[in-house]
């Protein structure tokens, strides 16, 4: 198996809709994760909750100096270790998307990283490590060497839910 | 000789309208220092998928000293309308 695509987790959205209690995965909580994995990983979007794909696991994890085992939190993945400062808005009215948006790329500066395909957000509740999106780099290992990996989102717009089409 | 009885011939050109030069796909490098005397030198080539590797290197050497990696991210769109 290998990545193929970005995206989302519906069985963690679910969970965060749903008001599961302290185990939600807030997307704009900074003491999440994110973490970077090889082509020998499978996304597995359709995974259910907590299931085999939905939650971080470190069998197809890339990481190395700079960048730990199980990620960087995202209090700490933009320049100088600051905060992607994440949020959720509503943006449009035709359509109407929820729109997840960083305030800041990220950049994690002084990394040796070898053969990363994709990179996912996760929460870090214990127990309860729900993926909730991925961030596909297009079918190539990127590498670096006592180097910056960054991640540049257009417009900042990390992912989008279109709630109402064109009318 | 070619097919079409020139030598050298560039069969994309019949093939497409729009021809591009080196193909859709080619990869596109910049390079330079990263201070016009004193600083290191670097080459950025940006790939097929839209995403920079930047070498970097000792002066006078060869590149690869350091390398970074920025992915150019498109933004993940889901839909429930």
């Amino acid at each position: 198996m290998a990545w193929a695509n970005s995206g989302l987790y519906p069985a963690t959205i679910i969970n965060s809709l749903s008001g599961a209690g302290s185990n939600l995965a807030a997307w704009n909580t900074t003491t999440n994760n994110v973490f970077l994995t090889s082509n020998s990983d499978s996304t597995l979007y359709a995974a259910a909750l907590g299931g085999t794909g939905n939650i971080y696991v470190a069998t197809y994890e890339v990481s190395g100096t700079g960048w730990a085992a199980g990620g960087v939190a995202i209090s700490a993945a933009a320049a100088g270790a600051t905060s992607l400062a994440p949020t959720l808005t509503v943006t449009g009215t035709s359509p109407v998307l929820l729109s997840y948006n960083v305030g800041a790329n990220l950049s994690v500066a002084t990394t040796t990283l070898t053969g990363a395909y994709g990179m996912y957000f996760y929460s870090t509740t214990a127990s309860h490590l729900y993926k909730w999106l991925g961030i596909y780099f297009g079918g190539t290992g990127y590498s670096t060497v006592a180097g910056t990996f960054a991640v540049t989102w257009s417009g900042l717009v990390v992912a989008t839910i279109n709630c109402a089409a064109n009318t | 000789m070619s097919l079409t009885g020139e030598p050298g011939f560039d069969l994309d050109k019949l093939r497409s309208i729009g021809h591009l030069k080196g193909g859709r796909t080619m990869s596109r490098s910049t390079s330079g220092r990263e201070h016009p005397e004193s600083g290191l030198p670097y080459k950025t080539t940006r790939d097929e998928l839209g995403n920079d590797v930047t070498e970097h290197g000792k002066a006078g050497s060869g590149l690869s000293e350091r390398q970074d990696v920025g992915i150019n991210a498109e933004t993940v769109r889901g839909e429930m309308g």
